[in-house]
């Protein structure tokens, strides 16, 4: 059973579904511009395990210095459990360097094209996907 | 891991299915724990019939983690350019396997997983009836319920701007409700867990999207009374021989009857309260069973259409809540950003009119361009919004 | 044109299952097959288990509220008159009270103001355990073979769980239902719940539990037709010590009684999306 998956080094920006709907529960331009890029710095707040979406919450540096919070639209956390994700995977205060399609209206909320780690750590999942208990 | 055999079987209509996986995807070593073993010996057998085991009570066991995950690859409606024919060469099969195990690759291997992994499979698609495995045409009353039918596979248009305004430009499946039937039965990008739980007078099917249920009486009981109408409708179960038929009837016409979530699928079919599903099921091994769902409803459609494949016990496929509605932001978020556009033409210019139309008295279109369920290609959502200049900051 | 709907009188004449008798269990009388006979002799064992098949329902109002209330009004319900009331009911909770740290029940009492708006029950989420089994709706257990997993289902919500006798694993992050692990203690079916979503509510009344929320049922047969239901609560971030409900469990056992659905995702819709969508007050 695969239980860790390795994440490759900060040089390289590894893609997940490149601002797919084929993944999306729904129509992804609906709610992002496709059009625009963001890319954030910062260091994860929480990781919440949601349907139809998770959402990565990070304080991102911004350009002036000041903190803001921001929510990283991911997958169906179902996905990532099969994978050996868990709620230890992404801890709060790893730092990360997000890019993605910003929302239209101007919220604070992306959808996640890729996800790097800038001190280049690479993401371990937990040891055994689940305890015996 | 669990030895992913090559399995056959003969329906009665002759129809041979072989599903096999495809190898280790490369970059991610965190294949889920399912045995993969290269395609073996292509060539069909000759099927002895075969005994399934039984439960206590005597009937046939279906029980078991059933994830359609192996069909993920495999359209709902045939291309035409394969005609009536319902399986791949081999030729055709190694490509969509590689293809298969690019997406998986792309889909898992990133960051954050988006999509389960997916094998191919050899069929053509999904849909075996009508013989073009293409979707039957609509009824003139289809063509009505069709043109008023919205939710974000298909969104409602004005002067040439997906519209979110209220509850009805949202399908059942957007506001988390169900994904109704069939599409509850048919494949999906990811968690398509199907869990088949049996007691004395019951099977139950377990689905993962989103968290339903399907109890099938199979004590005899007659019907519901046709007064009450669900969103999965209301089933029967019987048995002949080893074959589970399932006839389910009471549905109450709100879930779209197709959406393209499922790979090939038209972008959103209304169905009626008058849709009437018959499923057979048949363990043909120990990790097989012939699934095959015949979907008519006369008010919309002018043909029934059938689909046939296999399901593939997984047994170590972990399912999991997928609890939809409590943290479905889309609804609130579509409204909000739609508001939000109009009120700003100047930012978010109309996007340029699509090619192709909407759908038509054939109620088959693929996914494609409808933002998605385009499997594999990874098209999608990105390129609707590139239509104008980028606004400026 | 004939349009065939498949109705009853269309469908192949259905074969009973025909149920061969297990050593220790009655076989069930002619009378219950496919006819009108009130369901009240189930047998009593199934492959050496106490047989909880069956559709049950709590007649109570812990609901809306485990601990004792009396009847009362809710005065901004006014349209609905007596419609819409809390009836008066007894405490469900052994102890009488529930055992609440001094800042959990400061919490409970602000929830209990903002009943309904903040009652996940209002919103349509999954209610979670225990609440789903005192719901006011019938659920329904399905159990099979000796040590098979068992299935409780409960229309509110489409709410589901699996009754996990043999993988004991965890949850890898919180759910609404969380994750109940079950074994047979005797003739008792004993089910560990942890891993639920906490900040929810166990009844309309604004009591709560914390996310490190472990319950312990046990569902006991005291007849064919009764179940003796009690649930232990555990949860140090909420209450000082660990406290139990009791109530029976009646059998529903009307000819062909079954679950109906209740998704009632779109009666949450107005509520939900109140400023949205400015419903009529």
């Amino acid at each position: 059973m695969g239980n860790k998956m390795t994440m490759i080094a900060a040089s390289v920006v590894v893609l997940i579904a490149a601002a797919v709907t084929v993944s999306a529960h729904h129509s992804f331009s609906a709610e992002f511009d496709g059009s625009k890029t963001v890319t954030l710095e910062g260091k994860v707040y929480k990781m919440e395990f949601v349907n139809p979406h998770s959402w990565l919450y990070i304080d991102a540096v911004m350009p002036d210095g000041k903190i803001e919070r921001w929510g990283v639209e991911g997958g169906s956390p179902n996905v990532m459990f099969r994978l050996g994700w868990s709620r230890d995977t992404l801890p709060p205060g790893t730092r990360v360097k997000v890019s993605g399609s910003p929302a239209k209206d101007g919220a604070k909320r992306m959808n996640s094209r890729g996800i790097e780690f800038p001190d280049g750590k690479k993401l371990e999942l937990g040891g055994t996907k689940q305890e015996e208990k | 891991m669990t030895k992913r055999s090559v399995t056959l079987c003969s329906v009665g209509l002759g129809i041979g299915l072989m599903i096999t996986s495809a190898p280790h995807a490369v970059l991610s070593q965190a294949q889920p724990q399912r045995g993969q073993q290269p395609a073996a010996n292509a060539a069909p057998r000759a099927a002895t019939p075969y005994v399934p085991p039984k439960t206590p009570w005597g009937e046939p066991d279906l029980q078991g983690m059933w994830p359609l995950n192996h069909l993920i690859s495999t359209n709902l409606q045939r291309s035409p350019n394969y005609g009536t024919r319902r399986f791949l060469t081999d030729e055709e099969f190694a490509a969509a396997q590689r293809s298969a195990q690019q997406s998986s690759e792309r889909f898992q291997g990133g960051a954050i997983p988006t999509a389960d992994a997916r094998t191919a499979s050899r069929l053509t698609s999904l849909i075996s009836d009508p013989p073009d495995g293409r979707f039957p045409a609509f009824t003139p009353k289809g063509q009505e319920l069709f043109e008023k039918l919205h939710g974000s596979y298909r969104p409602r248009r004005v002067d040439g701007r997906d519209i979110f305004d209220n509850m009805d430009d949202f399908d059942t499946w957007d506001r988390c409700i169900t994904r109704g039937m069939p599409v509850s039965m048919l494949t999906r990008n990811y968690n398509v867990g199907i869990r088949v739980m049996q007691s004395p007078g019951y099977v139950v099917m377990l689905l993962e999207m989103a968290h339903e249920a399907r109890i099938i009486p199979t004590d005899g009981r007659p019907n519901l009374d046709p007064t009450i109408r669900q969103y999965l409708g209301e089933s029967r179960g019987r048995w002949e021989g080893n074959t589970l038929v399932i006839e389910t009837l009471n549905f109450n016409g709100k879930p779209a009857m197709t959406n393209s979530g499922v790979p090939g699928a038209p972008a959103l079919n209304p169905a009626s309260e008058n849709m009437r599903i018959v499923e057979r099921l048949t363990r043909t091994g120990p990790e097989t069973v012939e699934y095959k769902m015949t979907i008519e409803d006369p008010t919309v459609l002018t043909s029934p259409w059938t689909v046939e494949f296999p399901w593939q016990l997984e047994p170590d496929y972990d399912m999991y809540e997928y609890a939809c509605h409590e943290g479905n932001t889309a609804v609130r978020n579509y409204i909000e950003t739609s508001r939000f556009e109009r009120a700003n033409p100047q930012l978010f210019p109309p996007p340029a009119p699509r090619g192709g139309g909407a759908g038509g008295a054939r109620g088959g279109q693929g996914g494609g361009a409808q933002g998605g369920g385009a499997r594999g290609g990874g098209q999608g959502g990105g390129a609707r919004g590139a239509g104008g200049p980028p606004p400026q900051q | 044109m004939t349009i065939n709907l498949g109705h009853a009188q269309q469908r192949a004449a259905p074969q009973p299952a025909a149920a061969a008798p297990q050593r220790g269990q009655q076989p069930a009388p002619a009378a219950q097959r496919g006819g009108q006979a009130y369901r009240i002799d189930q047998p009593a064992r199934l492959y050496n288990r106490p047989n909880f098949n069956g559709i049950w329902q709590a007649i109570n109002s812990a609901n809306w509220n485990l601990e004792t209330h009396n009847a009362e009004a809710l005065p901004e319900f006014w349209k609905l008159g007596a419609i819409f009331a809390i009836p008066a009911g007894r405490s469900v909770v052994r102890e009488g009270t529930i055992p609440y740290l001094p800042e959990a029940l400061k919490k409970r009492n602000e929830n209990r103001g903002k009943f309904p708006k903040e009652d996940p029950e209002a919103k349509c989420y999954m209610l979670g355990i225990p609440r789903a089994t005192y719901y006011n709706m019938p659920f329904q257990i399905f159990q099979g073979a000796a040590d098979a997993d068992l299935l409780m289902l409960y229309p509110f919500a489409a709410m589901q769980r699996v009754i996990a006798m043999k993988d004991h694993r965890d949850l890898p992050a919180d759910s609404w239902m969380g994750k109940s692990n079950g074994k047979w203690e005797g003739d008792v079916l004993v089910v560990t719940t942890t891993s639920q979503l906490g900040d929810r509510w166990l009844d309309r009344a604004g009591n709560h539990f914390s996310n490190r929320l472990k319950v312990t049922e046990r569902f006991t047969l005291l007849g064919p037709n009764h179940i003796r239901y009690e649930a232990t609560l555990e949860d140090p971030e909420t209450y000082s010590r660990p406290w139990t409900i009791e109530m029976p469990l009646y059998r529903v056992v009307e000819p062909n009684a079954q679950l109906l659905e209740h998704k009632c995702v779109p009666f949450a819709d107005n509520l939900l999306y109140e400023d949205l969508l400015k419903p009529k007050p």
